[in-house]
């Protein structure tokens, strides 16, 4: 049988060599679960393509929106509602936005018609405007939460100017206490891609 | 000369330096083996040798062709001149045992032969292991790669494929596999015969070699037959010590369990058996035990720390991909690494673990491989526990199949194979004609014609002898082109990109056929950065539509504050951005504000450059030790605080803490939110920022998520449409 005088030499080496290894394991160890915790100052500020920006009004804007006012002209309450959800049109909101392109945009309107102005009212047309082009024109039969998308022609928008956008309720709850009037509960409106 | 003689040439060499470097080493340590023993040691450690030092050169940026040639020669003279003294050979086997294994398997040998020599068109074959093998020899060695976690794992086999790589390429490294599996089959055989029961040996190597996911996996450019090889070497020898126990066997079995690691983690559960076998018997003399066990996992640590060192300097892990929480870094997400452990225990289609056995054993698509039906009697292997050799086995192969379920795949069985093969036959063994059923009954049911009348159509599995395409009788493109979608791919990127661009990818390219970069969005911290960025446009919930708004009452000097989870969440912690306000108007951020994070401090930046695509993200469970904070060196008046992220955020558990320049601290939880709408152009911004970050191509399978969008909406993406393969898409990016 081969190999039977084997030598037992070279024990101090093999109890150096795994000393080694368990040095060098630990330090291994170590140094990759370091955790590194130094303050960086801020990047350089950067802007998006068309990322929101609070310098100037946005292509779409909700109504918790703090800047939500500063998008509109008219024929909406400045008192928001829902903890800050939505706020109550009347008869014929107005709103302006602005876009940094115009092709391949989609009008977006999120609303409801709550029950208790809905079974005094019954069923509201809503059309919708985008810059003096009648964009649509939707007869609402349910109370409750609704949604309009339609595409927008690009020829419609402009990214120089404003581009107002209106919504002409046929009819409103009137409250019987004191005459005031309540259209949509609105939620958010604008344009996405 | 033909391409074919270089594949012999680059296999050939890479065999006999293996060869030789083992002889120097058998040669040192005058084991206690015989004659045919010691071919299949000399290959086994001579290949741990030769891929450390292929890891040396890599390492010291060495991987030129001459200098690999020299290194060959060089181990191949080493070798020659070894005198080996009269060395005994094992005891005869009978004649007609011998022709009958013989008959059996030589077919086989043909088969996976040829598979191997044919053009290498396996999925990881073609995609890491020679991708990465391609790559590090156009290099010239590792470079700080740290966007493919598959060049975190050891790669002790593909230093192997890559020393043959200048001379044979694909095939010759797919050639070197297969010497394993012959190495494989031929130690099985020696186990039965030392251990006096030779007809189970050699029954079991014959089943071993014939059996369908050990000769498909042994004829590619695979790791998973050179990991049982190699554990199958280190249990012989194990078995040897136990009958002669000299330090000098264990510092060989040691090597064998450091290499193993090398080839395969999964495979460091044969330095665990090895420990524990050698404690279990020396445990009567507690200081021997401890000497043995010292020398054994010191000849391994040799074979296992150059890859933790290496992982260690690259990606700041030492076991990465895996152990993130532990070694937290940029490189490989702590929600990647669950993912994809959860996935590789629970493969797509495997409801419960009963599935596991029709899968494995005949059907083969859902766990990527079948071992044939006879494995289904391998329950009879427990029969063998009443015999010594049975039992060290069956002990054995419970080691080495330990780690199969944290990867169901069949081929993660290959470890425990061999063993219970030995064990089965073992059991039968004194009923000759059993065994010699077994086996023909085996390997009729493993040839594929037979295989293919009861597998899936798409079980992964050896379908024919392919000896004009090994011999390149038929060209090596031609074979591809006709056979290999992968390469289509690959050459499509070859041939419309510049050189030196990088593509985004979502899934596996056949990265050894391609020169270009491959960034593959699953595979690194880097890859699921872009892929979700490249989602956010697709996708509502990824858009940080949200801004969480936090209230400081009476707005004072503030010179500290950090947002961080209030509880633990399954959900990860993500900021888009943080602003800081007074008034209603926002502070502008400037230098002298100091920011950080844990995770990921190196992503703080992100969610400060004011843009909505990038992100600061603990891609982990959301955790009270994570947090983002703001050192403000002069103190600023600030009554908001507002953080932009997505609606999956777990917001409502957020919580702010503050310090002013008095000291005097406080904390709030979120106040209300705001609705920041719908961010317009996303796609062109999101394809603007990938460019940025360096990828100029993004390669999109009509399968992938959002490939329409991409298609019908270049312009907006800001995209070109360059080719097109099959269902693949490559766009640039304009």
């Amino acid at each position: 049988m081969p190999g039977t005088s084997l030598s037992e030499r070279g024990a101090g080496r093999e109890a150096g060599a795994a000393a080694c290894t368990v040095l060098v394991l630990a330090s291994t160890l170590a140094v990759s679960g370091c955790r590194q915790t130094d303050y960086h100052a801020p990047p350089a500020q950067r802007r998006a393509m068309a990322g929101p920006d609070y310098t100037k009004l946005k292509h779409f804007i909700a109504m918790s929106d703090p800047l939500a006012m500063d998008h509109v002209l008219g024929g909406v309450k400045p008192e928001p509602q829902g903890g800050g959800a939505w706020r109550w049109t009347l008869e014929r909101p107005r709103f302006k936005f602005v876009l940094p392109e115009t092709n391949g945009l989609t009008f977006t309107a999120e609303f409801a018609l709550p029950e208790v102005t809905f079974k005094e009212t019954g069923p509201v047309t809503v059309t919708y405007w985008i810059n003096q082009h009648e964009l649509d024109r939707v007869r609402y039969e349910t109370a409750g939460g609704h949604r309009f998308e339609k595409a927008v022609p690009a020829a419609w928008l402009r990214t120089d100017q404003d581009t107002v956008v209106g919504l002409d309720l046929d009819k409103v709850w009137t409250s019987p206490a004191d005459g005031e009037r309540f259209g949509l509960a609105l939620t958010r409106l604008g344009f996405r891609d | 000369m033909p391409q074919a003689a270089y594949i012999l040439l680059g296999w050939l060499f890479t065999v006999a330096a293996s060869f030789s470097l083992g002889r120097v080493v058998l040669g040192r340590f005058n084991l206690p083996l015989y004659r045919e023993e010691r071919w299949a040691y000399a290959f086994l450690l001579g290949s741990a040798c030769l891929s450390m030092g292929v890891f040396a050169l890599a390492a010291a940026q060495l991987l030129y062709k001459g200098v690999l040639l020299g290194a060959g020669i060089a181990a191949i003279v080493s070798g020659a001149r070894v005198r080996s003294g009269a060395c005994p050979a094992l005891p005869a086997l009978e004649a007609r045992w011998k022709w009958f294994t013989a008959l059996t398997v030589a077919p086989f040998v043909l088969l996976t032969f040829t598979t191997a020599m044919a053009p290498e068109m396996s999925a990881d074959g073609s995609g890491y292991h020679l991708g990465l093998v391609a790559k590090y020899y156009r290099e010239r060695g590792f470079s700080f790669l740290t966007t493919n976690m598959y060049a975190n794992l050891s790669q002790g086999v593909e230093m192997l494929f890559l020393f043959a790589w200048p001379w044979g390429k694909h095939s010759a490294g797919a050639l070197v596999h297969w010497t394993f599996l012959c190495t494989l089959g031929w130690l099985v055989v020696c186990h039965g015969r030392r251990f006096g029961h030779p007809v189970a040996g050699l029954a079991a190597g014959a089943m071993v070699f014939v059996t369908p996911v050990v000769s498909m996996d042994g004829s590619v450019a695979y790791n998973d037959v050179a990991a049982g090889a190699v554990l199958f070497g280190l249990f012989h020898l194990i078995r040897v010590w136990e009958t002669r126990p000299h330090n000098r066997i264990l510092v060989a079995a040691g090597m064998l369990a450091g290499f193993g690691y090398g080839i395969k983690y999964t495979a460091g559960a044969g330095l665990v058996y090895a420990v524990s076998m050698v404690a279990w018997r020396l445990r009567a003399g507690r200081r021997w035990a401890l000497r043995g066990t010292v020398i054994l996992t010191a000849a391994a640590a040799v074979f296992i720390l150059p890859w933790m060192v290496k992982n260690a300097i690259i990606v700041s892990n030492p076991l990465s991909p895996f152990a993130n929480r532990w070694f937290p870094n940029e490189y490989v997400h702590v929600s990647f690494e669950e993912d994809y452990r959860s996935h590789m225990r629970r493969y797509p289609g495997i409801e419960s673990l009963a599935q596991v056995p029709i899968e494995a054993a005949i059907r083969g698509t859902k766990l990527c491989g079948l071992t044939g039906p006879l494995f289904l009697l391998a329950p009879l292997a427990l029969l063998a526990w009443r015999s010594r050799p049975g039992r060290a086995a069956l002990v054995a192969a419970a080691f080495f199949g330990a780690a199969y379920f944290s990867n169901i795949g069949t081929r993660f069985l290959i470890p425990a194979l061999p063993l219970v093969a030995f064990a089965l036959l073992l059991a039968v063994e004194r009923w000759r004609l059993v065994v010699a059923l077994l086996v023909t009954a085996h390997a009729i049911a493993s040839w594929p014609d037979v295989l293919a009348l009861y597998c899936d159509e798409n079980a992964w599995r050896l379908e024919r002898i392919w000896w004009r395409q090994a011999l390149r009788i038929e060209t090596e493109d031609g074979y591809l082109m006709r056979r290999h979608p992968g390469y289509l791919v690959a050459r499509m990127i070859e041939t419309l990109t510049r050189p030196g661009a990088k593509v985004l990818s979502w899934s596996q390219v056949s990265e050894a056929y391609t020169t270009r970069e491959v960034i593959v969005a699953y595979q690194s911290a880097f890859g699921e950065t872009i892929g979700k960025i490249l989602w956010t446009p697709l996708i509502r919930e990824l858009q940080p539509v949200r801004q969480f708004r936090f209230e400081i009452p009476g707005g004072p000097r503030i010179r500290w504050l950090r947002v961080r989870p209030g509880e633990r969440s399954a959900k990860p912690f993500e900021v888009s951005e943080l602003r800081l306000y007074r008034a209603g108007r926002e502070r502008e951020r400037d230098a002298s504000w100091g920011i950080r994070s844990w995770p990921h401090p190196a992503r703080v930046g992100d969610a400060f450059d004011n843009h909505p695509l990038t992100f600061w993200r603990s891609w982990d469970g959301s955790d009270p030790g994570q947090s983002i904070e703001v050192k403000l060196v002069r103190a600023e008046e600030v009554d908001l605080v507002g953080v932009e992220s997505t609606t999956e955020a777990p917001w409502e558990k957020l919580r702010l803490e503050w310090e002013d320049e008095a000291g005097r601290r406080g904390e709030a939880g979120v106040a209300g939110e705001v609705d920041l709408g719908h961010p317009l152009g996303l796609r062109r911004a999101a394809t603007a920022l990938v460019k940025e970050m360096g990828i100029d191509y993004l390669l999109i399978d009509a399968e992938n998520f959002g490939a329409e969008d991409y298609l019908a909406n270049r312009g907006k993406w800001g995209i070109e449409l360059i080719g097109e393969r099959n269902s693949v898409r490559l766009y640039a990016i304009r």
